[in-house]
């Protein structure tokens, strides 16, 4: 996958999530775990074309709390919150009253926040809203866990050494793809043992 | 009680939250209703050590007030004899800078404004939710004997449940009983995922005592978890919702309920709060 078409999903899940909820603006976060921030990957609605980039706190706030529990959360009267940080909110050209925050979670991982902000919930409630926002930020951290997989994979030169690639490869996958990783490679290894 | 539970919902539920499900008599050891009153009338918490484990507490909130105890995981600045940097928990002053941890103290204390606030910070600063402050953080909660730790945070990495269901089992067996939020969406996590945990989802009836007594587990308990007022950031009350907010108001009734009942621990209190829960369906005749 491209880096556009990541960004074309992205940009197609905020767009879809600020329509569904006839909010002011959506976004999506991404967690940069080497730097401890918050990255604006996409944005839809009020001060979109100023926010793709800018990196937040990690741990601050609600996209915070919910980049590190993965838990949802609906937060109402933000504008007035003095600890909020309405210099950046009016940077961006709005100062929200309602923040929805969801988690973009794949295989267990917190992969970045879906945020919507000033939804209209009134015929839905808050519950029912929290759910159908989860599903969209989970169909899209599929696409994007496979991106940001893409984008640390190490470039081996084309037509090098397979072995050499698939070892190189298979040193940069961790967690549970590690495990498939050396589970796939342990099996290809039994296989094309001769003495079997 | 708080009136009539409400119809069930038409809407297909993705969720650890409350459908408005009825609740069987027939699973309750008791032979008659049991009552509020006796259960916790006229407390407030008093004498009753609460331990908050989440994001810290801003001091000084009108809502909370003072004398709260302000503790964080934290790992030890120097290495140890082995190399590693064990991991601690120390006295705090990084404060609250995500807001959840005081809107739980806040929701404990709205329900018993006397009980004693303990909270361990294992968010924020450095911590970016680190397993292991949370690992420490409960350990040393069941090490000092709170008879009650709310924890509305959970972990979906597996390497830490057999460690998180280890102390979930000491807990039990120590008197002190975890209360935490169940993960909002249905996906196994921890350590509300365990039965020696009272679990809880939310409801949104606007009623801070409506307890309902979940008739299809794991989540034990929905309590208030939509629209519900807390203390925020900067002195400031926010509208808040997430099944995180509503374990804590089941840690505010269990707080009352020790006030009058020190001697209960985990079961007698899970039997208590489904004993008395206001969605309990009309007895049969014997």
């Amino acid at each position: 996958m491209t880096s556009d078409q990541l960004d074309e999903i992205l940009r197609s899940t905020v767009r879809l999530a600020r329509l569904s909820f006839a909010a002011a603006a959506a976004s999506v976060f991404v967690r940069d775990e080497e730097h401890g921030t918050l990255v604006f990957e996409a944005s839809s609605g009020v001060g979109e074309d100023r926010l793709v980039g800018i990196a937040i706190p990690g741990d601050h706030g609600i996209a915070g709390w919910v980049a590190n529990t993965g838990e949802p959360m609906v937060v109402r009267g933000v504008a007035d919150d003095a600890r909020f940080d309405k210099g950046f909110a009016e940077s961006t050209g709005l100062v929200p009253d309602v923040i929805m925050a969801v988690p973009m979670e794949h295989r267990g991982e917190i992969l970045g926040v879906l945020e919507v902000l000033d939804p209209e919930v009134d015929g839905v409630g808050d519950l029912d809203a929290m759910d159908l926002l989860t599903e969209l930020a989970n169909q899209s951290a599929a696409v994007l866990a496979l991106s940001l997989a893409e984008r640390h994979r190490p470039t081996a030169p084309p037509g090098g050494d397979p072995l050499t690639r698939i070892a190189a490869a298979a040193r940069q996958a961790d967690g549970t793809r590690g495990e498939a990783v050396q589970a796939l490679l342990a099996a290809v290894a039994d296989l094309l043992q001769t003495d079997r | 009680m708080s009136g009539a539970a409400p119809a069930a919902r038409r809407t297909i539920r993705f969720a650890h939250t409350s459908a408005g499900e009825p609740f069987d008599p027939a699973g309750l050891a008791a032979p008659a209703p049991v009552s509020r009153a006796w259960a916790w009338g006229g407390a407030t918490g008093r004498g009753v050590r609460v331990c908050i484990v989440d994001s810290g507490v801003t001091a000084g909130h009108p809502q909370i007030g003072d004398g709260v105890r302000q503790l964080a995981a934290t790992r030890a600045p120097d290495p140890a004899a082995d190399g590693t940097r064990p991991w601690t928990v120390a006295e705090d002053t990084g404060g609250d800078v995500a807001g959840h941890g005081t809107a739980c103290a806040g929701i404990v204390r709205s329900l018993a404004p006397d009980c004693e606030l303990t909270s361990v910070r294992v968010l924020g600063g450095n911590l970016q939710g680190n397993g292991d402050a949370l690992l420490t953080a409960l350990e040393w909660a069941v090490a000092e004997r709170f008879p009650l730790v709310n924890v509305s945070l959970s972990t979906r990495r597996e390497h830490f449940k057999e460690r998180l269901h280890d102390l979930a089992d000491e807990a039990w067996y120590a008197g002190v009983t975890l209360i935490s939020a169940a993960h909002n969406s249905p996906v196994d996590s921890y350590p509300w995922r365990f039965p020696s945990v009272i679990s809880v989802g939310a409801h949104a009836v606007a009623d801070p005592e409506r307890v309902e007594s979940n008739p299809r587990p794991p989540v034990d308990f929905f309590a208030l978890g939509v629209d519900v007022p807390a203390p925020w950031l900067g002195g400031a009350t926010r509208r808040v919702s997430g099944n995180s907010f509503a374990a804590p108001h089941i840690t505010g009734l269990c707080a009352r309920i020790l006030q009058r009942h020190p001697g209960f621990g985990t079961p007698q209190l899970r039997h208590v709060l489904a004993a008395t829960a206001d969605n309990i369906a009309p007895r049969r005749p014997e």
